[in-house]
């Protein structure tokens, strides 16, 4: 039986995360509509096509994680869903990362659960609206548990957890990718072992990987996007300090004030500090096995975030991205960071561990100081965090005129593709909340849909992989609007009427469906609908690959439930 | 857990007056660095003029 006060410390341990994540999401909470801003896009219902499992027209950069968002949707309203997601997702990293210390107090443990939800990392992704990628930063510090669990007992229980945590993080490539390698940093050791946990990585890539390669969109990307999207220098020093503060994110609309200020410098010095100083702590409470396995992780991390800013490292990423499949993951480097981020929130911890004992020999008082000092840490750090993010996780309320297009779309021949005009990826909207966003269109219709998927970024324009979009393209800044929507056999078009361009398009030709005052609907007149993208084969091996995930997860999960309820029930001592 | 007060004054090296004000100056130092970073993140003026650059870009180099 427990004592009531380390229940009571549990909750707290618990709680502390869940705080910080409701105040970074609070005005996701406060206000109706759903998230419309930058990556972040949250519809009300969002179909099963093609595109969910990847075999779209583009490349299959949010897969599985359209496909899971589709289902989820299908019993749930996505702006509810979203309003459950984001925070539950960022309070997983605060509680996976405090239980990686055990062996610490309680003020200790609540600076790792506070700092892995509060830190520059998050902040700056959230503020991108990279919500998905943060599940794979969130699964990292659980991944690290489970796969040593397994290293170390081989029991089929220990590999369930490890499957069910690495399919969180395999949502998207990139979080896929670093799950694996906190998977295999944390279980690599006796070779069979070994070899069930690498079979394991492999097979949850398989529903991004299997599209990219049977898929219709270029494999590779446009190596222009390794310049736009390499870490970038905060405040008045380079690329390195920024990333060892924990930001360094590409997009400069996404770093808060403070860290353009000598701030970030200050972060900087003191998770190096902390680094250096939590080493023993760390080793004491951790082993140095797994410390050591931590500290490796975080150094390749740092190494894949840092490669396209040194001599020689951009030009290797760039002929990767141009030459090998799926290498595009490389291009914005910064997001490999998370397993630093991690890395820095259990070094703080031990270091507030070390203060805290040593403020013990002077008195309750003094140890309520320092812990004013340490628990507060992420506040400290990033005093903006909550300002950074907020503008991003405001909802939108979306046009009632939505709904009706879609109903006439949907109601059209089957098979039939929509275009959304002017042609542009990112948008700012008159119904908006100020920031430009990804276009909504392409989760809301049970059509395929074809936007630009070429990205701006500063003066540079990074081409998309949708090849089908970038014939469109062309086409559209070639000719006449309805002869290049014919031509590419496009059957609707949807204008954004608030769109700046939009008063410039040409349109005669097309045959009005729909109007009000913020959307347009045309019908192409003549258009056939285009041959699927995507063949039987390519279906089945993708079927295949999502229903081994799938099934893999679910078993996974099983066995993890069944050997945590065994656990539970074993006789204490 | 140690009870708050129990060993005031004993055997440390840090006065008696300072244990009390120890927690009021670290509770009033972490709220006013954070109060100055925010008030200095809201007020502060963007580094270019955001009238001079392209609207509707997926992002701008930091």
């Amino acid at each position: 039986m427990e004592r009531p006060s380390v229940r009571r410390s549990a909750v707290v341990l618990d709680a502390w995360p869940v705080l910080l994540a409701l105040v970074l999401c609070l005005p996701l909470l406060a206000h109706g509509g759903y998230p419309l801003a930058r990556d972040l896009v949250f519809v009300p219902r969002q179909p099963w096509t093609l595109a969910s499992v990847g075999l779209g027209d583009g490349a299959p950069r949010a897969v599985p994680l359209d496909a899971v968002v589709s289902v989820l949707t299908s019993v749930v309203d996505g702006g509810w869903l979203a309003r459950v997601a984001i925070p539950v997702i960022l309070a997983t990293a605060g509680w996976g990362t405090h239980r990686l210390v055990p062996g610490l107090g309680t003020v200790a443990r609540l600076t790792a659960g506070g700092f892995a939800v509060w830190n520059p990392f998050v902040v700056e992704r959230l503020a991108l609206g990279q919500w998905a990628l943060l599940a794979g930063y969130a699964a990292v510090p659980w991944l690290l548990v489970a796969a040593r669990r397994y290293r170390e007992s081989g029991a089929p229980g220990d590999l369930g957890a490890t499957a069910a945590w690495l399919g969180l993080a395999s949502l998207t490539p990139t979080g896929g990718a670093l799950g694996a390698l906190a998977v295999l940093s944390g279980g690599a050791g006796r070779s069979s072992r070994t070899a069930w946990l690498v079979l394991v990585c492999v097979a949850l890539q398989l529903p991004w990987l299997v599209p990219s390669v049977v898929g219709a969109a270029a494999a590779t990307s446009d190596p222009a996007g390794v310049d736009a999207f390499t870490a970038g220098s905060e405040g008045q020093v380079g690329v390195l300090t920024a990333l060892l503060g924990l930001g360094g994110i590409w997009d400069a609309n996404s770093v808060p004030g403070t860290r353009d200020s000598w701030w970030s410098t200050v972060t900087a010095l003191l998770v190096v500090a902390a680094l250096v100083l939590a080493r023993r702590t760390l080793v004491r409470v951790r082993g140095r096995d797994d410390t050591v396995r931590l500290a490796v992780l975080a150094g390749v991390g740092l190494l894949l975030a840092f490669l396209s800013s040194i001599p020689g490292g951009g030009d290797l990423v760039r002929w990767l991205v141009e030459s090998v499949p799926g290498a595009g993951l490389l291009r914005d480097s910064q997001k490999f960071l998370a397993p630093l981020a991690v890395l820095a929130a259990v070094s703080f911890a031990a270091l507030a561990h070390l203060v805290d004992e040593a403020a013990r020999r002077h008195g309750a008082e003094v140890v309520l100081a320092a812990g004013l000092v340490a628990v507060p840490l992420p506040f400290l750090l990033v005093p903006d965090g909550a300002a950074s993010v907020w503008p991003t996780v405001r909802p939108v309320t979306y046009p009632a005129g939505l709904d009706r297009v879609a109903g006439i779309v949907d109601d059209g021949p089957a098979g039939a593709s929509l275009a959304t005009l002017p042609w542009r990826s990112y948008r700012g909207f008159g119904w908006g909340n100020g920031l430009i966003s990804s276009d909504p269109a392409t989760r809301w219709f049970d059509r395929d849909v074809l936007a630009s998927d070429d990205l701006r970024v500063g003066p540079t324009t990074i081409r998309g992989e949708s090849v089908r979009g970038q014939a469109l393209g062309r086409a559209l800044r070639s000719g006449p609007v309805a002869d290049a929507l014919r031509d590419q056999h496009v059957t609707w078009a949807l204008v954004y009427l608030d769109d700046p361009d939009a008063p410039d398009l040409d349109l005669s030709g097309l045959t009005a469906a729909y109007s009000d005052a913020d959307l347009a609907l045309y019908r192409v007149p003549g258009a056939t609908p285009a041959a699927t993208s995507a063949g039987t084969a390519a279906r089945v091996a993708t079927g295949l690959a999502d229903g081994l995930a799938l099934v893999l997860v679910a078993a996974g999960s099983m066995l993890a439930a069944r050997r945590r309820g065994k656990a539970a029930r074993a006789p204490v001592g | 857990m140690i009870p708050f007060g129990s060993k005031l004054g004993e055997g440390g090296t840090v006065p008696l007056l300072l244990k009390f004000l120890l927690p009021v100056i670290a509770g009033g130092l972490t709220a006013s660095v954070t109060m100055y970073g925010v008030v200095y993140s809201q007020t502060k003026a963007p580094a270019t003029n955001p009238a001079s650059q392209p609207i509707l870009v997926y992002g701008d180099q930091s």
